[in-house]
């Protein structure tokens, strides 16, 4: 969609290069899902720093779209990376309940290590460690050998698989029924 | 959807209390996540939510009623930066807390140009002066440019404090800065070009950790990204950086091509010195081998440009380049005379390894003319000023052994290369 200007008619203005990539902007923000209540959001953190840059960004059309496209991105990279967190700790919630011997937590217990007995070698030793022995991020990776930068990458894919493996197992299908969402 | 496993029945425990402690936004997203994270790009549906004609109609009037902000901010900017320079460096600091005139994006973006243009020109300077963009930038409200712009320039500030202490020999802390950089993009606009300058930086970096392949691969996605972009002069700037490595992993064809081809793109007006730095590289590689007659008529033509320039560094090394010519083409006595001049140049101005490099080419020199006694004397003259200057061990130990290679008159053109060599590299591992 990129169009050539003629360099006779001068730099576009701010507000016709808008009008003019406006169609393409919806697409983008369509194609990447983004909620119509955060679209806005997402696309005013990109109008605005294009038109704080404006003098030094030579082809702007296509430093918006490039921006937009990435920053959508970013956009489920950052709500992936919450909704994880979210997982994490109420898994690890569940488990500081089932330190207490009932018969309830000893089949919690075994569910859990049924779930991740589903898992790759690596991912179900760090999640192990993780949930089994209570240890923190920095603590497994000296335990595993990696650079602490390194290890939340890890921990997240691996935390990644595990919500894979409970969405194909139906669990969060099942659970909006439950919740009368359906 | 698979059958569930005779495991997972409504029963399971685990399953039950992760329902209960999940809130519906939160189920919600992880039915819908994997399709979504298995983006590469973009899916085929269409948001129904977002009406076309209504998507900037709301927006396009707010995010104008910042123009105004901006132009008056940037107009103030280089008298108030000036104010803020002209103030001792033990000051500023103290101003930028106290002084809310200096605390505004437009300052914390000439202050960064500033660290750019003193790692030229004053590299032991930059380091402060990038601290002090940092701290500006750890001072700012969000204001105009919102939370995803005010990372953006923190990222910005970031960055340049990692090239300045690259510059400055600290490659950990200078990859330190890039880690943080790199967060705070995390939280940004996502603007292209300050993830290009980024990768652009850990490709510099890692060049200079001589991690070769690494440094390559994050040039390539810097110029992917300039490419998409369509930024011609970044992309020229990004090849010629590339080029540079390319030099040092003594490649010099790889670097020529690639010089030729960033030369090509780069804007000279916007960017004086960073196409005589190439331009003085494309000569030196093509002298070393042996493509005089092109070195010179390349020479011949950027000589106005080292004359536009005239700083005395740059004329400096214009005078070693052009006394290297000399000694390739077999003009020894042309060589040595501009080699001496520049030696005495570089030993007023106080720049060791310079110092010690030029010297070791004068040597070769003598090499060549088998003059033994001014060979030593030149040893034992480079390891009283680099002793004096405080060059550092690995640098001394070189020097050591070519003098003991001197008092043997075992010293070759080979050695002398060898010895230079490993000067450079160590300069650039530091």
């Amino acid at each position: 969609m990129m169009i050539i200007l003629d360099e006779a008619q001068g730099p576009e203005n701010f507000e016709s290069l808008l009008l003019r990539v406006q169609p393409t902007l919806k697409q983008i923000l369509g194609r990447y899902q983004i909620p119509a209540e955060d679209a806005e959001d997402v696309l005013q953190d990109a109008l605005l720093t294009l038109l704080y840059k404006w003098e030094t960004v030579h082809k702007p059309e296509a430093w918006l779209i490039g921006t937009l496209r990435r920053r959508c991105i970013m956009y489920w990279r950052s709500r992936r990376s919450r909704l994880y967190e979210a997982v994490d700790e109420a898994i690890l919630e569940l488990v500081a309940e089932a330190e207490n011997p009932t018969q309830e937590n000893a089949i919690l217990r075994q569910d859990l290590e049924r779930t991740l007995a589903k898992l790759r070698p690596k991912c179900r030793q760090i999640l192990r460690l993780r949930y089994g022995l209570g240890l923190k991020p920095d603590e497994i990776a000296d335990q595993m050998g990696y650079r602490q930068s390194s290890v939340r990458k890890i921990s997240n894919r691996c935390l990644a698989t595990l919500v894979k493996h409970l969405v194909e197992v139906g669990f969060i299908e099942d659970a909006i029924q439950a919740q009368g969402m359906v | 959807m698979p059958s569930k496993p005779k495991e997972w029945s409504e029963s399971s425990s685990l399953l039950a209390k992760l329902r209960q402690r999940l809130s519906s936004q939160d189920l919600e997203f992880l039915g819908r996540l994997p399709e979504v994270s298995e983006f590469d790009g973009e899916s085929e549906a269409e948001s129904p939510d977002l009406a076309e004609d209504q998507l900037l109609k709301a927006l396009l009037p707010s995010v104008l009623s910042h123009q105004e902000t901006f132009r008056r901010q940037k107009t103030a900017a280089p008298e108030l930066l000036a104010e803020l320079l002209a103030l001792p460096a033990s000051d500023r600091r103290a101003a930028v807390a106290q002084d809310p005139r200096f605390r505004t994006h437009p300052i914390c973006d000439l202050l960064q140009q500033e660290v750019l243009d003193s790692c030229f020109r004053r590299p032991s300077e930059a380091v402060a002066l990038a601290q002090l963009a940092v701290d500006l930038a750890d001072r700012l409200e969000p204001g105009s440019l919102g939370w995803a712009g005010l990372n953006d320039l923190r990222a910005r500030s970031w960055a340049s404090l990692a090239n300045a202490l690259r510059v400055n020999s600290q490659p950990q802390e200078a990859e330190g800065a890039l880690v943080t950089a790199e967060a705070y993009l995390e939280d940004g606009t996502g603007d292209l070009l300050e993830l290009a300058r980024v990768k652009s930086l850990w490709g510099s970096l890692r060049g200079n950790q001589r991690r070769l392949q690494e440094s390559f691969a994050c040039f390539d996605q810097a110029l992917r990204i300039y490419r998409q972009c369509g930024e011609q002069h970044l992309l020229g700037r990004t090849i010629l950086h590339k080029a540079t490595y390319y030099g040092f992993a003594d490649q010099p064809e790889k670097a020529i091509e690639l010089l030729r081809e960033g030369l090509a793109l780069v804007d000279v007006a916007r960017e004086p010195r960073l196409a005589l730095s190439a331009n003085h590289n494309l000569v030196l590689y093509l002298t070393d081998l042996g493509r005089h007659d092109e070195a010179a008529a390349l020479l011949a033509v950027s000589r106005p440009l080292y004359q536009s320039l005239g700083d005395r560094i740059s004329m400096m090394r214009l005078g070693w380049l052009e006394a290297r010519m000399a000694r390739e083409r077999g003009e020894l006595e042309t060589a040595e005379r501009g080699l001496l001049e520049t030696r005495e140049a570089f030993i007023r101005e106080g720049v060791a390894f310079d110092v010690a490099l030029v010297s070791l080419e004068l040597a070769a020199v003598y090499a060549e003319q088998h003059r033994s006694a001014e060979i030593l004397s030149l040893a034992d003259e480079m390891l009283v000023l680099t002793r004096a200057t405080g060059l550092h061990r690995e640098a001394m130990a070189s020097l050591l052994l070519f003098r003991h290679a001197a008092e043997a008159d075992a010293v070759t053109r080979q050695l002398v290369q060898a010895t230079m060599t490993q000067l450079a590299n160590q300069r650039r591992d530091r």
